[in-house]
């Protein structure tokens, strides 16, 4: 009679590493289903290799050993078990490294197959009193993990029978409890189908359906950061920058992947932004697909660069000139704010030395600094100051020279100056 | 592979399409972009045979075209003795990435079906097709039927 011997009573478990709480390895041997079922998993910290060991209360020939590689998203991938003697001399019995979707490792005496390794000697598996899983490789950054074990075996032919009998009734007594168990637990399904949130939420995991609007249709992705072209359709942006590199090694300019007409400043790829929230929202949703769990995420920084980027440098110039001055005038707001709430209010400090200090200031254009009283002052980059309204007069003549030493300056690197 | 999700796309529409003109799509082993089919001419004289085609996608799909020859013999202006074929939407310059292989393939039964004796890749068809139509029938019946593949059943 074939005995699985992977439970408390017919073997003893040990870990060398640290065990996450609740994953304990005593769990892959514990006769309660639900403990059984959640497995072993190492501390967070905690990378391979990890060595359990089982110690068998006698002898064994081992004929098969099933291992579950998962736990919930963590997950082995590599396994090697061991035959241990009493000296503590180990001994390989096989190994095997399985791919992703592999979600059961099988290694047995006499057959092998598709995820079954076959034991690396007919007599590898016989007379073991201690058997060592070794996960010497885990998926992707997971921490070492195992689902669940079934080590297959009878008592070796040295046993002495009474130990044989007390095994067998040991074992019989498990599977005795085995059905009630099986009772219980169809039961406790049973409730867990009957509830709508999980039942619903066990559907959608099955077959997410992406929707046709969030696929581009020139890669057949999944989009990211969805663009709207001049002819209506919508491409990922990451498309569209593969096209312009394609295009470019032809010697064109940026078009229309699905026209050909050229790029303008008035008609160019513009951000979905509707869309994009919606593709976010089903993307959150969904997050726990593994088809979706693999797609890339946009943080806001990153949004910004590629629209940026587009724009010439002639138009980037523009910008520049156009924050500086609306930089400005939510200065000049301020300042007027501050005047107003300040105006009735009795002044401490005594208003002489200021105007003196003005004089030194002075517009360097106009020269009178009385009239700049409430005026605010511009530093050039050769240190002079000019006054707004004489910035105002030079930027509509265009004549960006400097009135005190006829120096060039370019309207962006004019600073405020504080007096 | 960035192409390959498109390609795979791609084939599941026009299998799923069932194409009278063109049918038997195949997928080289370990390589999706390596395709041939079958194409089924309506119109005479080409109506007597099939025509075996094969489509390579390049890496860069759809960032580039991909190229269509022919492996079997052909007697048609259009079409080379090698194969190639001179179809525009699938020349760099006319090619855009949102261009579907289902209307390349449309592109290329249409070019089969009526030959375009302007821009002809072997002169002496495209002359013999303009100047002598009875001619050139017979001779591109004969030779589908010699070299032609066997049409479907259905």
């Amino acid at each position: 009679m074939l005995i699985n011997f992977a439970y408390e009573g017919l073997l003893t478990v040990e870990c060398d590493c640290l065990q996450l709480d609740g994953h304990r390895v005593t769990n892959l041997v514990n006769v309660d289903k639900t403990k059984r079922a959640k497995g072993f998993l190492a501390d967070r910290f905690i990378k391979p290799p990890a060595n359990i060991t089982f110690t068998f209360k006698c002898n064994v020939d081992i004929t098969k050993v099933i291992l579950l590689p998962r736990v919930g998203s963590q997950k082995s991938s590599g396994f090697e078990i061991f035959k241990v003697f009493k000296n503590q001399t180990i001994v390989s019995i096989a190994q095997s490294v399985i791919h992703d979707q592999c979600e059961r490792v099988e290694f047995s005496r006499q057959v092998a197959g598709e995820n079954t390794v076959r034991f690396c000697s007919d007599r590898a598996g016989e007379r073991v009193r201690q058997l060592r899983v070794r996960i010497f490789k885990t998926s992707g950054s997971t921490v070492p993990a195992l689902g669940g074990l079934e080590i297959w075996g009878r008592p070796s032919s040295n046993v002495p029978e009474h130990i044989k009998n007390e095994i067998i009734d040991l074992w019989k007594s498990i599977i005795l409890r085995g059905p009630n168990d099986q009772k219980d637990r169809s039961v406790s399904e049973d409730t867990v189908a009957s509830l709508p949130p999980t039942d619903t939420r066990r559907v959608l995991r099955q077959e997410v359906v992406v929707p046709e609007e969030f696929v581009d249709p020139i890669s057949c992705e999944i989009m990211t950061i969805p663009m709207t072209l001049p002819s209506g359709n919508i491409v990922d942006l990451s498309t569209l920058e593969k096209f312009y590199v394609a295009e470019t090694k032809l010697g064109r300019g940026r078009s229309d992947p699905f026209t050909g007409v050229l790029f303008s400043e008035q008609s160019k790829p513009v951000a979905a932004v509707s869309l994009k929230a919606r593709l976010d929202k089903f993307l959150l949703e969904n997050c726990d697909d593994p088809r979706i769990k693999v797609l890339p995420r946009t943080l806001g920084k990153k949004l910004v660069a590629p629209w940026s980027s587009y724009s010439s440098t002639n138009t980037s110039a523009n910008q520049q000139i156009f924050r500086g001055e609306s930089s400005n005038r939510t200065a000049q707001s301020v300042d007027q704010l501050l005047t107003d709430c300040l105006e009735g209010l009795p002044s401490y400090i005594d208003e002489t030395p200021p105007s003196s200090k003005k004089l030194k200031v002075g517009c360097a254009k106009c020269l009178d600094p009385s009239s700049s009283n409430s005026d605010t002052f511009f530093k050039l980059p050769c240190q002079h100051t000019v006054c707004r309204k004489c910035l105002c007069v030079m930027r509509q003549n265009s004549s960006a020279l400097c009135r005190e030493c006829d120096q060039p300056f370019g309207f962006e690197s004019i600073e405020r100056h504080h007096v | 592979m960035a192409a390959s999700r498109r390609i795979q796309k791609e084939l599941n529409d026009i299998r799923t399409a069932g194409l009278k003109s063109f049918r038997d799509v195949n997928v080289g082993e370990n390589n999706i972009l390596y395709w041939t089919g079958l194409i089924v001419p309506e119109n005479p004289p080409f109506n007597k045979g099939a025509f075996r085609i094969e489509i390579t996608f390049p890496a860069e799909y759809p960032f580039k075209p991909p190229k269509i020859a022919f492996k079997t013999k052909i007697y048609h202006p259009n079409i080379d003795e090698k194969g190639q074929v001179c179809l525009p939407i699938i020349s760099a310059e006319n090619w855009k990435p949102a261009t579907k292989t289902d209307q390349v393939i449309q592109a290329l039964i249409q070019l089969v079906n009526d030959p375009e004796p302007d821009h002809p890749l072997r002169a002496d068809l495209a002359e013999e097709y303009t100047k002598d139509k009875k001619r050139f029938f017979k001779n591109a019946e004969d030779y589908t039927k010699k070299y032609g593949e066997k049409r479907p059943a259905d």
